[in-house]
């Protein structure tokens, strides 16, 4: 389990996290989304032991992460901006991360090799962006960590890689109970393989649910109302639009609620249309000032 | 649960050693070179029938030791230092390390000793094969190969600590650079900026370099304090000469230096290490890496910048407005605001890598400025007296004067007699009291260059040097030239100028007893107005002696050294060539010394040019039938009409060597006043 209790980082007088708390269950797979500049990657940095946090705590199985050689032996990240040394082939950086990773699998490896097709002696300097990401994951994978820890994992992999990796993510999560925490952009994917998420912004976690609590939380109406009517003010909805006289309506309850709410006005048609990850981000985010705005360039 | 870590880390270890190895490989590479050529010249000297000492090859690792080990050191340090702790430079690096599996310390450790590895292979490489050259040749001497090991161990580990310290304080490799040279050469650097600052405001004092504070500065003094000392057997010889080719020990000199900045070392990795635990991984890339440094940074810089920068401002603008060689104050200190404020914001763009530094940084500017005013005004006015100090006579071990005037015509001497050495302070003192007279440009003139160092207990104190301006006139009103040419020609100077190798034929700390023997002469650039000829005169020890006699008569007569200031502005404008003679007299010795129960002798040879003054000289020199009607000394001037004559497509040249001059053996040695002068 991943715990993180009231951190606060600063850089030069800017707050990145600001009283972050999260938790993050042992076996699940928790996406960390969040606009740009929200503090994910500061938080993950935190969390893998490169930061040190100002404030608060950061803990691993109840242990802490900073300096802890054995507990950070059992975790693995592949940061967005992953490193290998310049020269390094796949190879070389294998033999690295063995030294270090003391359950790193060289059969598993070697079973890497057939999904990752990889010439493992060329320098992996010269390799396309995704084929490096590609041995990220074969390396990290290889590594056998009880915590895996990613950041925009799967930038540059192509449709059939990021399945495939993904794939290989929840094998593990199943098989061995890894703990994953991802941090993404993409919400869609997200929404395929977490079972959790938290929404960070501003270095504050909005909202940390399970997938399907999220879901409930949120509801997404099409509604007619009466004689062409059109929504009650007093209907305290977040975000509201209209084709013709079908009404969209984003509403933060369940969905049996709001349609006894709506039943009040006893409109034409009350449909409830299952919420996306995305629109759950968007719209919540959206509460605290972040939304797509219509500038007129 | 917490335990099990560690702090050594084989992997990365073996990592570190594998990716540089061209650094360790290249650096081994060359220094095997260096066996190589030894073997080779061993092989050519056997070959030749020199068989070599083990003491010899001792001296020639203790010479390595001194001279090359601190300064190749401080260079591979930096390039060992960079390839170990590069990529704490690069945020992405520096990532990837720390969220290894592997605590800061165990990173610490590791990466040190890597490092040390790397620096101490190639010297461990040479090192083997010297010892295997000297077992091959029969000149291994254990003693003086453990310490030269000693001492590359002391120095390496020196120099990579400070290279690690300076990594940990920096956030990218040019800050590393800048701030490496900088923290090896900041004493050296600061001692010269002051002592420019200084010589800007005060007459007669210039660049300093006493070394007060050279201990900062580890290469020069190392380079400068520790050198081998060779003790050589000594063996009569039927003919009295002394044969001293065998070395019988060859010592160290002050090596514990290396003992001592080893241990600093420890305390500079041990600084390293705690800078390292609070070093924020962010700081990649920026110049300083540490917080409490950057204000030291910036006001540091502009600092240095100020007073480099304000003075070279003030040469290019201002100087040429100068009546002599003291630098207006006003000017100068608006010049070094001017160079301080630049500093200053060039260490503000440093520090936040950007050129917007402009906005909220008035009074940090501000306080730069009043900063540069302040230390130029405070300097200007002179707080502490240092133009017009003068030491008390009584409390100089020896006073050395040098005195030279527009024809190179010169005079050099060290003094002991209090009495005369008072005569030198006030005609000092007089000087600095005309100083704005003599310390002008404007106008038709002459200088003379007055150069004086004070010693205490056998080490050179302090010095000073002035520029006289003088004219005929000037030399007939003012005091301290009137003092000046008192000085010149008086006996206890000129006796020492003319024969000063004589009283110290070792130098100043001997102080053995020697015999001194004259053993003959040689008048040179004679003149046969029959024949036309210049030729030179051998001399007798008799006639030697009779010269010697004349010679200090003339000293005593106060001959020598008129002809010092003498110039073309004088009513007679080739006063100096007419006045001169173009030829030297020598004088031989041979000086006997006594060392360790037996006699050494060496061979010293006194030169010197003499005037029409020297009468008595000349006249001794008619007397032992040297000089007649027909066999003449040419005066410069005549000289120059002869060899004009003599061959009318040469252009007469102005001034030979006509300074007096001593030397040793063959080798002509000038007045240690001469060799010490201002740069």
């Amino acid at each position: 389990m991943i715990q993180v209790q009231d951190t606060v980082k600063r850089f030069d007088g800017f707050t990145a996290l600001d009283g972050t708390t999260l938790s993050v269950p042992a076996g699940c797979v928790y996406g960390l989304v969040g606009p740009n500049g929200a503090g994910k990657s500061t938080l993950i940095r935190c969390l893998t032991g490169i930061y040190r946090q100002d404030e608060g705590d950061l803990a691993i199985d109840g242990q802490p992460v900073w300096e802890n050689e054995v507990l950070k032996s059992r975790v693995a990240a592949i940061a967005d901006d992953w490193y290998y040394f310049p020269q390094a082939s796949l190879r070389d950086m294998c033999r690295f991360y063995r030294g270090f990773y003391p359950s790193f699998s060289m059969e598993r490896y070697e079973k890497l090799k057939e999904i990752f097709q990889i010439d493992e002696k060329r320098p992996l300097r010269r390799l396309s962006k995704g084929m490096q990401k590609q041995a990220a994951f074969w390396l990290t994978l290889s590594a056998m960590p009880d915590y895996l820890v990613l950041d925009e994992p799967v930038d540059g992999l192509d449709p059939v890689m990021r399945r495939q990796v993904w794939s290989l993510v929840l094998g593990d999560v199943a098989q061995r109970g890894t703990t994953v925490l991802v941090s993404s952009h993409n919400l869609r994917e997200l929404e395929d393989v977490c079972d959790h998420v938290g929404i960070l912004d501003h270095g504050k976690v909005l909202l940390e649910r399970s997938l399907a609590q999220l879901q409930d939380n949120m509801v997404k109406l099409q509604v007619v109302f009466k004689d062409g009517g059109g929504v009650p003010e007093d209907l305290n909805v977040l975000h509201a639009s209209h084709i013709g006289r079908i009404h969209t309506l984003i509403m933060r309850m369940s969905a049996a609620e709001a349609q006894n709410r709506l039943a009040v006005y006893e409109p034409m048609l009350v449909d409830a249309v299952p919420l996306t990850l995305e629109e759950i981000f968007i719209y919540e985010l959206g509460g605290a000032d972040y939304a797509v705005k219509d500038i007129v360039l | 649960m917490r335990s099990k870590t560690s702090y050594f880390n084989p992997t990365l270890f073996k990592k570190n050693l594998t990716r540089f190895w061209p650094l360790w490989g290249g650096a081994s590479a060359l220094g095997a070179l260096i066996p190589l050529a030894l073997f080779m010249i061993l092989v050519e000297d056997r070959f030749a029938g020199f068989g070599g000492h083990p003491l010899e090859f001792t001296h020639s690792c203790y010479v390595a030791l001194c001279y090359f080990v601190p300064t190749i050191s401080l260079l591979y340090a930096a390039l060992c230092a960079l390839a170990v702790w590069g990529w704490l430079y690069n945020p992405r690096s520096v990532g990837m390390m720390h969220s290894l599996p592997v605590t800061r310390k165990g990173l610490f450790v590791t990466n040190a000793l890597s490092g040390l590895s790397m620096m101490l292979i190639p010297y461990a490489v040479t090192g083997a094969l010297v010892i295997l050259v000297s077992l091959v040749f029969g000149l291994f001497e254990p003693v003086g190969i453990l310490v030269t090991i000693l001492g590359v161990l002391a120095d390496s580990f020196f120099y990579f600590a400070s290279a690690t310290l300076v990594v940990f304080l920096t956030g990218n490799p040019f800050a590393f650079a800048a701030f490496y040279f900088i923290f090896h050469f900041l004493a050296t650097g600061a001692e010269w900026l002051v002592s420019q600052l200084m010589a800007a405001f005060y007459f007669g004092v210039g660049f300093v370099n006493e070394g007060v504070i050279e201990f900062l500065s580890p290469t020069i003094y190392l380079t400068r304090r520790l050198h081998p000392d060779v003790t050589y057997q000594t063996t009569s010889t039927p003919d009295g000469w002394i044969d001293n080719g065998v070395p019988t020990a060859v010592e160290l000199s002050n090596g514990y230096l290396l003992l001592v900045y080893a241990l600093v070392g420890a305390v500079l990795l041990a600084l390293a290490w705690a800078l390292y635990r609070r070093r924020r991984s962010e700081s990649a890339g920026d110049v300083v890496a540490v917080g409490w440094m950057k204000p030291i940074f910036r006001y540091g810089v502009a600092l240095c910048a100020a007073a480099a920068g304000g003075i070279l401002l003030y040469g290019v603008l201002f100087s040429s407005l100068e009546s002599g060689s003291i630098a207006n104050p006003v000017y100068m200190a608006t010049c070094m605001a001017v160079a301080g404020v630049v500093g200053y914001y060039i260490a503000s763009m440093l520090l936040v890598k950007s050129l917007r530094v402009f906005q909220n940084s008035l009074p940090g500017a501000l306080a730069t400025a009043a900063a540069a005013l302040i230390l130029c005004f405070t300097v200007a006015a002179d707080p502490a007296g240092v133009e017009s100090w003068l030491p008390e006579a009584d409390s100089l071990e020896s006073l050395s004067l040098y005195v030279s005037g527009p024809y190179g015509r010169s005079l050099g001497a060290t003094l002991a007699d209090k009495a005369t050495i008072q005569k030198v302070l006030d005609c000092q003192a007089a000087i600095i009291a005309e100083k704005d007279v003599l310390d002008d440009s404007r106008g038709e003139k002459h200088y003379a260059h007055v150069y004086l160092t004070y010693r205490q207990n056998g080490r050179r104190t302090a010095w000073r040097s002035y520029d006289l301006r003088f004219t005929p006139e000037l030399l007939e009103e003012s005091d301290a030239l009137i003092r000046l040419q008192g000085v010149l020609t008086d006996p206890v100077v000129q006796e020492d100028n003319i024969f000063g190798i004589l009283s110290h034929p070792f130098g100043y700390s001997d102080d053995l007893q020697n015999e001194i023997r004259l053993t003959g002469g040689y008048v040179g650039d004679v003149y046969d107005t029959q024949t036309q000829e210049i030729y030179g005169s051998d001399l007798l020890p008799e006639q030697a002696k009779a010269l010697e006699t004349a010679v200090r008569r003339d000293i005593q007569a106060g001959h020598f050294g008129k002809t010092v200031l003498l110039t073309n502005l004088m009513p007679d404008e080739n006063a100096y060539h007419n006045i001169a003679y173009f030829g030297d007299l020598t004088l031989n010795y041979t000086v006997t010394k006594l060392e360790e129960g037996k006699h050494r002798t060496y061979s010293r040879t006194v030169s010197f040019g003499i005037s029409v003054y020297c009468t008595e000289t000349v006249k001794a020199l008619e007397d032992m039938g040297v000089l007649d009607g027909t066999h003449k000394l040419l005066t410069m001037a005549e000289h120059g009409a002869q060899q004009a004559q003599q061959y009318p497509s040469d252009v007469p040249y102005d001034s030979p060597s006509d300074g007096p001059y001593v030397s040793a053996g063959s080798a002509v040695v000038y007045p240690e006043e001469a060799m010490h002068g201002p740069a």
